[in-house]
């Protein structure tokens, strides 16, 4: 065994559990916690994907086009109806933690909660009226 | 190993980015991925809402900047957000030789493509 060699620096032989790194499969609560992990992914990938858009319209009608045609072909509207169900996940966790972290007195968790959530129904209004009528 | 430890030194600005893309990912990201990603592609609202020239004469507005600063923000905070994020759980993975540099590749990453982002918006677009 390895561990043995850390035998002068370690005083106790510490027993180590082995932790397989499929831990996170053996609990429901330890997979929607990964999921919620990767939701960062789906994240980082619209926000390159949003960047891809940029560059291609810095490019010239001609190339903005041809990536917009990608976007629009329904393989990618799929990944993005993924991209969004994992988004909403992030939404609904980030909101869940925010009534934790600030829901102390006179505020209980639930209401910080409930409070996120309106704020998250006046913005998503707003932002589609001013991105669709603007 | 002088520049790893610089960038675990810097734990709570990246913290605080992970905190503040979280909070536009949450506030922001849902209407606007299921507007650009879902709707517009089906033709449930106008498509030419993203069409070049619409695109470029919303820049080129007087609130272009608005739109810029806005755009900039929807992309490289929710980067950081992600970065910190795959970081740690890379670690709770246990993959040992990823989990040294996967500070430098997260947040090196999520530096450089912010960099880009500022380059094509203010200076390739304007």
């Amino acid at each position: 065994m390895k561990h043995t060699d850390n035998s002068i620096t370690e005083p106790t032989k510490t027993y180590r559990r082995i932790m397989p790194n499929t831990w996170w499969l053996k609990k429901g609560s330890y997979t929607l916690f990964m999921l919620r992990e990767l939701s960062s992914v789906f994240v980082a990938i619209y926000a390159i994907f949003l960047l891809i858009r940029l560059c291609a319209l810095s490019q010239g009608a001609e190339i903005y086009n041809s990536k917009t045609a990608i976007f629009n072909s329904g393989w990618m509207i799929a990944l993005h109806a993924v991209m969004w169900v994992f988004i909403m996940y992030h939404m609904i966790t980030w909101f869940k933690i925010s009534g934790r972290i600030f829901g102390k007195k006179p505020l209980s968790p639930g209401l910080v909660t409930i409070a996120n959530y309106i704020v998250w129904v006046v913005v998503s209004v707003v932002l589609f009226l001013i991105i669709t009528k603007g | 190993m002088g520049l790893l430890k610089k960038i675990n030194a810097l734990e709570p600005l990246w913290w605080s980015l992970f905190g503040l893309g979280g909070m536009i990912a949450a506030f922001i990201l849902p209407v606007h991925l299921f507007l650009h990603g879902i709707a517009i592609p089906m033709g449930w609202v106008s498509p030419d809402l993203l069409s070049y020239e619409r695109m470029m004469s919303v820049l080129s507005s007087p609130y272009g900047i608005i739109v810029k600063l806005f755009l900039f923000s929807i992309i490289s905070f929710p980067l950081f957000h992600a970065a910190h994020r795959i970081r740690l759980t890379i670690e709770d993975l246990r993959i040992g030789w990823l989990n040294t540099i996967m500070p430098l590749i997260s947040y090196g990453g999520a530096i450089v493509l912010s960099v880009i982002t500022i380059v094509v918006l203010f200076y390739k677009l304007s």
